[in-house]
């Protein structure tokens, strides 16, 4: 089974959100949607749920040879921000509420969420209203509903958005475990740390356009010799990201990472206000790349 | 569909213990609205109640409540979904969102049935008024309930693309104007005004009267011309929006 997304453009305006985008996504496979704020992932999600009509292209459910458009009600889903469930309601009854229009009886559905709410330590809330969690805890109830409703294919919107380290560990083996299971799951995160631990395939979305798309690996292993790691004598690295151009990364308090070709990085070197101890080739890290890609130099989760 | 309908009323059955306070003020509210109508005859002479049975006309209001509730709440619903956040969620039900808002207005005509049958039916008690509606009262209802859901659908299609209405009902109220015509008597002009048929028809239902064939048909024909033109319009938007992309946008 494969969700196909062919050549879909869709325009706001003079805006071009989508410019011929086609993504393919398979069975028990995980594949990172990335780009930067406004480059069309939500768009792109949206028209894959049919929330948003493209002007052109499809989106197909290819299953056993037959090809079909897909029904909302097949997807899990957790949309950017708080806008998955009723604040002023409980725990369970959002989950039946929104089981229940999927057309999901109360038996399966409860059993399923409660065990997901167990796992993400919230068990004993099932009956609390949603708006006296934290933020955190409420991206884990609609992630734990979005997860409840077995779904085909998981869309999954910045889904590690409010969410602690432990619990953003928690959120990988989860979906690696969903992976093992068979879901096909599309996942949109700036923490490109968890993308790159996960996904099977990523694809770069800049205005509108997939700049590049391939397995993670052997998209990374392309710009092997494209990168130097540049060790520092002194942790100063997040401090010196802020005076350095595009290209640039950090990969500890000590470790900065360039992509980009020798001769630009020489002539940095010798301007750094910080002795470096030491240079060497190596494969870039997933926010390595979208820096290269993007032309924007921003401080590293792990920095 | 079995489930998308039972989840609408545990909704509802969840919003109503979750807001308690507000429903207790609706059951008051409709407490006063039928206690000062039942005070009204209390006042009237014999010779000015002659042309007017108390009875029917109590359950005539309750259909009134019913209708504008009914004409009101699938645009509140699209307002509140789209301020909370949730629409888009609403419009992966299976079956679709234009289905799950038509389940969602038929739970809560119920409940508002169902609140002023609490209120009404004691009070009636207690005034000594016979309700007795003939037994074929609901055929008088539903050309009503018809146009009403039509009615409903037509500015739920105004609320999706405008997502907030209230001002906007402030004036198409006034369509309801002819709800009432039918006091003093059903001329043929009326035929043409929404509501009066299907109203004077159930009010001929409630009263033991015997209805006109001609005037179930064009109640019923107005009702299901509404329904129809509410759903046409309700697709046509539906589309709209998600053409435009402002389907969540509040």
């Amino acid at each position: 089974m494969r969700l196909l997304v062919q050549n879909v453009h869709k325009r706001f305006g003079k805006l071009e959100a989508l410019k011929g985008v086609s993504l393919e996504l398979g069975a028990g496979e995980i594949l990172g949607l990335l780009g930067p704020n406004g480059a069309g992932k939500t768009t792109l999600i949206k028209v894959v749920l049919g929330l948003l009509l493209p002007d052109a292209g499809e989106v197909v459910l290819e299953e056993g040879g037959a090809r079909r458009r897909p029904q909302g009600h097949e997807f899990g889903v957790l949309l950017e921000g708080s806008r998955n469930l009723y604040v002023n309601l409980s725990l369970l009854v959002n989950a039946l509420y929104f089981g229940g229009i999927r057309g999901l009886p109360p038996k399966e559905v409860r059993p399923r969420f409660e065990a997901w709410l167990e796992r993400f330590g919230l068990k004993d809330r099932l009956h609390a209203p949603l708006a006296s969690l934290s933020r955190g805890m409420q991206q884990k109830a609609a992630l734990a509903l979005a997860l409840a409703l077995k779904p085909r294919f998981l869309l999954l919107d910045e889904p590690t958005l409010g969410l602690d380290p432990v619990s953003r560990r928690e959120f990988e083996g989860i979906l690696l475990e969903l992976k093992k299971e068979g879901w096909g799951i599309l996942l949109t995160s700036h923490d490109l740390e968890v993308v790159e631990r996960v996904s099977d395939r990523v694809a770069f979305l800049h205005r509108g356009e997939v700049r590049r798309q391939g397995p993670t690996r052997a998209l990374l292993r392309d710009w092997a010799g494209e990168g130097y790691r540049v060790r520092l004598a002194e942790p100063k690295a997040e401090a010196l990201l802020k005076a350095l151009g595009p290209g640039w990364s950090a990969e500890g308090p000590e470790v900065l990472f360039f992509l980009g070709p020798w001769e630009a990085l020489r002539e940095v070197l010798g301007t750094l206000p910080v002795e470096v101890l030491e240079v060497s080739r190596g494969t870039p890290s997933l926010e390595a790349l979208f820096l290269h890609l993007f032309g924007e130099a921003r401080p590293s989760p792990s920095a | 569909m079995l489930w998308p309908l039972w989840s609408e009323f545990l909704l509802s059955w969840a919003r109503t213990r979750r807001y308690w306070f507000n429903t207790l003020a609706n059951l008051g509210g409709s407490l006063l609205y039928f206690y000062a109508i039942l005070l009204g005859f209390s006042r009237l002479t014999p010779e000015e109640a002659r042309f007017l049975d108390p009875g029917p006309l109590l359950l005539v209001f309750t259909a009134f409540n019913l209708t504008l509730f009914t004409f009101q709440s699938i645009a509140y619903t699209v307002q509140g979904e789209a301020q909370l956040g949730t629409l888009e969620h609403m419009a992966l039900a299976r079956g679709g969102l234009l289905r799950q808002l038509l389940l969602r207005a038929l739970v809560q005509s119920l409940f508002g049935v169902l609140w002023s049958l609490l209120v009404l039916l004691p009070l009636a008690l207690a005034f000594g008024v016979t309700l007795g509606p003939l037994a074929r009262w609901p055929l008088g209802f539903l050309p009503l309930f018809l146009a009403a859901l039509g009615f409903g659908l037509l500015m739920g299609a105004t609320a999706l693309y405008f997502k907030q209405v209230d001002e906007f009902f402030t004036i198409v109220q006034f369509l309801f104007l002819p709800y009432f015509f039918y006091l003093v008597r059903f001329e043929p002009w009326m035929a043409h005004l929404p509501f009066a048929p299907g109203v004077h028809l159930l009010r001929l239902s409630l009263s033991g009267a015997e209805a006109p064939w001609g005037l179930l048909g064009l109640a019923l024909f107005q009702g299901l011309l509404l329904f129809a033109m509410g759903l046409w319009a309700m697709a046509y938007m539906y589309r709209l929006v998600r053409r435009r992309g402002i389907l969540g946008r509040f």
